[in-house]
């Protein structure tokens, strides 16, 4: 019971976080695509990627949205947040100072904080994967 | 419909935080600058590749004494590969607080 808790709580907070920043990029489409055409890598087709990340972030709400494809959620919004972080590390190595394009008030963290911000809900995702498959291996077992 | 209450509620709750978010950003934070960083007396440090483009601060301003910190200008300058340099008209002066 208390394990199915924390599976509804991280899937929560993963909805709000893709939900927030989705919205936030579409809606500042412009400004998040002139931000991209600065960063290394992503310059090549801004306005691309401009739309494929938010519309990505939405998807993937729709996943953990659905209780039959929140596994699938769950897997895939960690592979995007570890996909995200090893940009963000790359950045800091290569010691560009670009902006962030994170989407509304985490624009305002640095580079740092939002590696920090970005592990926290990737190991939040792993939890929500082990959590998921536990309860699949327990309805088999009753099975 | 139990099923999906977390789901709601987080839908809700983000929609929530992105409206008050857009709420409270001001129309002119959405012009664009070209951000440079200074040093302590104001003089421009020229940037090392393509200056931040966008409406707000991208340096932070670490506390200590009130001295210059970043510019925001209309354009830059491409000097060589490696050295861009502010154009156009001064927009923006933020000091460290």
């Amino acid at each position: 019971m208390k394990g199915k808790l924390i599976f509804e709580l991280i899937c929560g907070l993963l909805i709000v976080l893709f939900v927030y920043t989705g919205l936030n990029k579409f809606t500042d489409h412009s400004f998040f695509s002139s931000q991209l055409s600065l960063y290394p890598l992503l310059k090549a087709a801004p306005n691309f990627f401009s739309l494929l990340i938010p519309a990505a972030e939405l998807f993937i709400s729709v996943l953990l949205f659905l209780p039959p494809t929140r596994a699938m959620g769950l897997i895939a919004s960690s592979g995007i947040l570890i996909v995200f972080t090893a940009y963000l590390c790359f950045m800091t190595l290569s010691g560009k100072n670009l902006p962030c394009s994170c989407g509304g008030v985490l624009t305002s963290m640095t580079w740092g904080e939002h590696i920090v911000f970005n592990s926290a809900f990737i190991m939040l995702g792993i939890a929500g994967i082990f959590l998921s498959r536990k309860f699949k291996a327990h309805v088999a077992e009753k099975e | 419909m139990k099923k999906f209450k977390t789901g709601i509620f987080a839908l809700m709750l983000a929609v929530a935080a992105f409206a008050i978010t857009r709420a409270n950003t001001p129309p002119s934070e959405k012009v664009l600058y070209y951000w440079f960083q200074t040093q302590e007396n104001g003089t421009v440090i020229d940037a090392t590749s393509v200056p931040p483009h966008q409406s707000s601060d991208p340096f932070s301003c670490p506390g200590g004494p009130t001295k210059i910190c970043s510019k925001a200008f209309t354009d830059f300058q491409m000097n060589s590969p490696t050295d861009f340099a502010p154009a156009g008209t001064l927009e923006v002066t933020h000091k460290k607080t």
